[in-house]
């Protein structure tokens, strides 16, 4: 252990920053702050193994993330509880598998001055996301935030393939929806 | 062969083709529905917006620390000293 290390230099360089990227993926404080301060410390123990090949804040990154993916390992036998039957009621589409007329997409005009763009609406994709099934959220996080593909997320959570599917369908047709009602389309 | 395939099937294919898990009959299948369903067309194209600004959620996120918590975990990591 380098006695160089300043551990307050750190929490005020990295912390935020550490905690912002948590915090966009478990959405809850307590577990965030928890994470972060995990991060530290084992970042402090084995900063003799740091190398240097990347920088230190990549280096805090990839050992939160590691920290985030055995959060949601440890959280998955909780999560899975509440599993979708597959052949289960699908409220997006009507009894022949198309849009009804109340879900199907409509035009989002996504023109010249690019709505997503605009940094409110991070606060609205949160806040759709955060609306998600608990385990519908932890798929689409690990998908899309931390860039797993299906067979690692399957092996992470202990889904069955077909659940995964079903998960991550159900989360974006949820998070389009919800994106249209309260963004694009108000 | 059957090449008209549902908007749920056609949707459920969107995500697959980002694996690159379709076959290449199912390609073909998603591409004749797209062609025309307007619906799934904008689903399509939604779906890639969507994925699009999920992986920089991060950097919009604003919460932070107090400086409570921040000097909680300093000392919690001045005891490992």
């Amino acid at each position: 252990m380098s006695t160089q290390l300043d551990a307050t230099k750190w929490v005020n360089d990295y912390g935020d920053m550490l905690y912002r990227y948590a915090m966009a993926r478990v959405n809850d404080s307590e577990i965030a702050k928890d994470l972060v301060q995990d991060t530290f410390l084992a970042a402090w123990r084995n900063y003799d193994n740091f190398k240097g090949e990347i920088s230190e804040k990549n280096w805090l990154y990839a050992i939160l993330k590691n920290k985030i993916i055995d959060h949601f390992r440890k959280a998955s036998t909780r999560l899975t509880d509440s599993l979708p039957t597959v052949a289960g009621d699908d409220p997006y589409f009507d009894d022949s598998q198309h849009w009804t007329a109340a879900t199907a997409p409509k035009d989002w005009n996504e023109g010249s001055d690019a709505p997503v763009m605009k940094k409110e609406f991070y606060g609205v994709l949160l806040n759709c996301k955060s609306k998600l099934k608990k385990i519908q959220d932890t798929v689409f996080t690990l998908k899309y935030l931390d860039g797993l593909d299906s067979e690692e997320i399957c092996k992470v959570l202990n889904l069955t393939t077909s659940n995964y599917w079903v998960l991550i369908h159900r989360a974006k047709l949820q998070l389009r929806a919800c994106l249209e009602k309260n963004w694009f389309i108000k | 062969m059957k090449w008209m395939i549902s908007c749920k099937e056609a949707t459920n294919f969107i995500s697959r083709k980002e694996e690159g898990k379709l076959s290449l009959k199912q390609r073909m299948q998603l591409w004749v529905h797209l062609g025309v369903c307007s619906f799934c067309k904008l689903f399509y194209k939604q779906n890639k917006i969507i994925i699009r600004q999920a992986s920089h959620l991060h950097e919009h996120e604003t919460a932070q620390l107090s400086n409570a918590d921040k000097e909680a975990i300093i000392t919690r990591i001045n005891e490992e000293l």
